[in-house]
């Protein structure tokens, strides 16, 4: 290969045995590890011409490079962390120029690594997301308020009740985002008891996540296994209880811990 | 394992979310400070989407590919413009009602 860089995956205890007999992000180098006392960090080459500061920016810009990148960057991590179970997941373009500087970076961090390789011990990551349909969540959850709306204008003149009711159907729709957000808070609650640690993370648009209804809530836990089940089932019993109010709960993993660890 | 089930039905947002949701690189000599996580998702769900249907409906590829047509590459910008103006102000939009209700991101 041509002129090369350091591409870095992950960090793991150098016990773990990974199968590193797998292209790298640029398919010409395999994985390697470089290790420095019981730690190792998982690397591979990447072309220098194509992973420069420069040109690395440049084609982060190209849609298309960096889908096909990222989502090979998130492929290798997750074959690390099904074969180690305790895996720090560096973020999609983390570069070095030379093997020293990896060793270098090993070396300087190595109390925070091994303090976060601790902490992610044998632990997955799982994200919830909850959104809500909210037409759909007044039309059937809201019938309370809507009551009360009518009670307080019965006795008025039309045009009155007319401007009225326009204003408290509005405020219904207030009324049911702080429901759902409640909701949310509550699930939130609940799920934080089954975790180690647990994350809200910034609220999504409906171009970003392609659900057509807004999002409400944006969480991540930190699981250790054996709670899985008992969390999974109190997700279930939202699900079942909420279904036809126009909730929608979403969840994925098992994640590596992208978001539970902090050099 | 549970792993390549889930993650067959996982979205590619939900991916870009964590590899590329840092902000800024924490190591490593070279950085590059990415965009806007969410606006780089929103881009690429329309590359994906714009494929998909152009597919479904049998349009040629050259008609819509913006390097090969400089009409479509002016649509193409301008509702790249229009979707992140959009965004921006549903931000503006969601931003405000989270200050009026009770946010939930005080939570953790």
């Amino acid at each position: 290969m041509e002129k090369h860089a350091i591409y870095l995956y992950g960090i793991t205890s150098l016990d773990r045995i990974i199968d590193l007999n797998i292209p790298g992000i640029a398919q010409e180098s395999n994985l390697y590890c470089i290790e420095y006392q019981d730690i190792k960090a998982v690397v591979s080459n990447v072309p220098l011409e194509e992973y420069d500061q420069d040109a690395f920016a440049q084609n982060v810009e190209d849609i298309e490079w960096l889908k096909e990148k990222a989502v090979l960057h998130s492929n290798i991590v997750n074959g690390l962390f099904n074969a180690s179970r305790t895996l720090i997941p560096l973020s999609f373009g983390t570069i070095f120029l030379s093997k020293e500087n990896v060793n270098h970076f090993l070396m300087e961090n190595y109390h925070t690594l091994k303090q976060n390789l601790d902490k992610i011990n044998e632990k997955e990551e799982w994200g919830v997301k909850l959104f809500c349909d909210i037409n759909k969540f007044i039309e059937t959850n809201m019938d309370d308020e809507k009551k009360l709306i009518l009670e307080q204008t019965s006795d008025m003149s039309t045009g009155a009740r007319y401007f009225l009711q326009k204003k408290l159907t509005t405020n219904i729709e207030d009324m049911a985002k702080n429901k759902v957000i409640a909701l949310s808070q509550k699930l939130f609650n609940e799920l934080s008891t089954k975790s180690c640690e647990r994350k809200l993370n910034k609220l999504l648009s409906r171009e970003a996540t392609g659900v057509p209804h807004d999002m409400y809530m944006n969480s991540v836990f930190l699981l250790n296994i054996n709670n899985l089940e008992s969390f999974e089932k109190t997700i279930e019993n939202y699900k079942k209880e909420y279904e036809k109010t126009g909730i929608h709960i979403i969840h994925t993993g098992p994640w590596p811990p992208y978001n539970f660890y902090c050099i | 394992m549970a792993m390549a089930k889930s993650l067959e039905t996982t979205s590619l947002a939900d991916i870009l979310e964590r590899v590329l949701d840092k902000g800024i690189v924490i190591a490593g000599d070279i950085s590059v400070s990415l965009a806007d996580i969410e606006l780089l998702t929103i881009k690429i769900r329309l590359v994906l989407c714009s494929v998909e249907k152009a597919q479904e409906i049998g349009i040629n590829w050259w008609q819509t590919d913006p390097s090969l047509c400089s009409n479509a590459k002016e649509k193409d910008d301008e509702l790249n413009r229009l979707r992140e103006e959009n965004l921006r102000l549903n931000n503006l939009r969601l931003k405000r009602e989270l200050a009026e209700s009770d946010c939930p991101e005080e939570l953790s």
